[in-house]
């Protein structure tokens, strides 16, 4: 066996990526850029590493659109399976297809359910370099873990505190349930409240500022894409 | 305390980028002075520091990081007389320099970052840093600077490759796991927020050598025994000091895929065919130990025999 590894095997990473979506009222412009986008991310995100030296040898998404139990019910927050781009590039674009900007009730939503749901998704624990990422849309704060609890359809694993989602996460002296090398937190959120405590605690974070009720209508496909990259 | 000149042998520098017009490293040493000799290298974290500076010709923070960092650390090292450098100095005072021209470059650059979070970094580098200094008799003093997951070696005829400095990672996998993790950095030279240089010092007799190495260069084997074996094969192969650095260009330039800077410095060996000689029992024992190295667990049960030594105890009297 070759004492070197091979030549593009240290710059091969295996991406999964959670998107996940506020799909109220004022979302519109987000959820249609990744509409717009779905059919092209696996060649786009692959001609990002490719400038960056590194290659995606395999690709998965999945969709979690999120709103407010106290205000949507059961169907407030609602996940796909992972799907394999390029081969499930159909599937993708039917999923985000299926996202309608509405409900919400009052101005936050349950992101932190949204979150935990997201943390816990089946990631791929294969033995090659690996990338995890949750890339979370939204532009409202969060409620307060439990704000929905006494609504139909509350998931009952939900996390009951800050702290107990924080342990999902992981931190330096305890790994938590995500793969501590492979976890990456991409926040397009409004800097403040729970979001803003995120982004100040959590390793491996990084928050892109959005104005509350605006959609994210200042956040481009291209610089999604850039922040994803970067972060592999 | 006579001069280091004394000891020196020959040195080398090797570079290679896939890139090189987009190249985040940069090396710098000062192999002149009798009194101390410097050698450093250092990566510019091209995740963290992607963000391009239109005011500073439009080039990577990464880049801009690595050779604001270089400059500033030779500049330091000639500010001073090296018999007087302390850990002190080197942790805070060389720490406060870096800080301080990665900040004054960063105002200049008129720029300030859009995003927040722990990954979020403003001109990022690693830095792996070491002085050599004239010690008792024909020893040397050593004291390397460390931030991120660059590293220091030292090479002796004894325990031949070990890692001086150690790596700085979230969950701190050891040097194999990390071959396939590449888990982030948990500090980083930057020009915003703090950060650390974690010093290490000790006495190493004659003969010796010490390599500064990104992850470029030892990134690209199968484990740390394969970078040792390669290493001291090269050596033997090689005529002299000018092949063995052509050869190392030529490893790098067909096994690495990433930004690659090796630097290194010899004491007390004499003369290359020495350096070969005195290198030659290392090499068996190592060919000894990974005979048969096939699989990924057989490489996981060499590294666990391996990796007793492979980390260099400080030798203070």
């Amino acid at each position: 066996m070759s004492v070197y590894q091979h030549r593009r095997f240290s710059y091969d990473y295996e991406v999964d990526i959670c998107l996940v979506i506020d799909r109220t009222g004022s979302m519109r412009p987000i959820l249609d850029t990744v509409k717009n986008n779905a059919v092209n991310l696996h060649r786009d995100i692959k001609t990002r590493m490719e400038l960056k030296g590194k290659t995606v040898s395999a690709l998965r998404v999945r969709v979690i659109a999120f709103g407010d139990y106290a205000a949507d019910g059961p169907e407030a927050i609602v996940g796909s399976d992972f799907m394999t781009l390029p081969e499930q590039t159909e599937n993708l674009e039917a999923c985000v297809d299926g996202i309608r900007a509405e409900g919400g009730g009052d101005i936050p939503e349950d992101g932190l359910e949204a979150l935990a749901f997201a943390i816990r998704s089946k990631w791929n624990r294969g033995p090659g370099k690996r990338r995890h990422i949750i890339c979370l849309f939204t532009d409202a704060p969060a409620h307060d873990l439990g704000f929905g609890e006494q609504a139909e359809g509350y998931p009952l694993s939900a996390p009951k505190t800050y702290e107990e989602l924080s342990a999902m996460w992981g931190f330096a002296q305890y790994p938590g349930e995500m793969d501590t090398y492979a976890k990456r937190l991409l926040l397009f959120a409004p800097d403040e409240g729970w979001w803003q405590r995120i982004r100040t605690e959590w390793e491996n974070c990084i928050l892109r500022p959005a104005a509350r009720d605006t959609g994210l209508q200042d956040v481009s496909y291209a610089e999604m894409l850039d922040t994803i990259a970067n972060s592999i | 305390m006579d001069s280091l000149l004394d000891r020196f042998d020959f040195d080398l520098r090797v570079t290679w980028s896939p890139d090189p017009d987009r190249a985040e490293d940069a090396g710098c040493c000062d192999l002149s002075r009798a009194e101390g000799h410097l050698l450093a290298v250092f990566d510019g974290c091209g995740g963290l520091g992607a963000k391009r500076y239109e005011r500073l010709g439009g080039r990577s923070g990464a880049a801009i990081a690595s050779h604001t960092a270089a400059e500033t650390t030779m500049r330091w090292f000639d500010a001073f007389d090296p018999t007087q450098i302390s850990s002190y100095m080197l942790s805070e005072g060389l720490r406060n320099s870096l800080a301080h021209a990665l900040r004054h470059v960063l105002v200049t650059s008129g720029e300030t970052s859009e995003l927040f979070g722990s990954m979020v970094r403003s001109l990022p580098t690693t830095g792996s840093i070491a002085i050599v200094l004239p010690g008792r008799d024909r020893d040397c003093h050593l004291m390397t600077a460390q931030a991120g997951d660059s590293r220091v070696y030292l090479l002796t005829p004894e325990a031949g490759l070990q890692q001086i400095t150690r790596d700085e990672l979230r969950g701190n996998p050891d040097a194999l796991e990390n071959l396939q993790a590449s888990a982030p950095l948990s500090n980083v030279i930057q020009a915003e927020n703090d950060f650390t240089l974690t010093v290490r010092s000790g006495d190493v007799s004659t003969p010796f050598a010490l390599l500064c190495a990104t992850d470029g260069v030892f990134g690209c084997f199968r484990s740390p025994m394969g970078f040792e074996v390669t290493l001291l094969r090269l050596i033997r192969d090689s005529h002299d000091l000018a092949g063995f650095t052509a050869s190392l260009q030529s490893m790098l330039s067909e096994h690495s895929g990433d930004d690659s800077t090796l630097i290194g410095s010899f004491y007390g060996w004499g003369s290359y065919p020495a350096l070969q000689r005195l290198t030659r029992g290392r090499l068996r024992e190592m060919e000894a130990l990974c005979d048969g190295m096939d699989t990924d667990e057989a490489v996981r049960h060499v590294w666990e025999q391996y990796r007793v030594n492979y980390f260099w105890k400080e030798e203070t009297p």
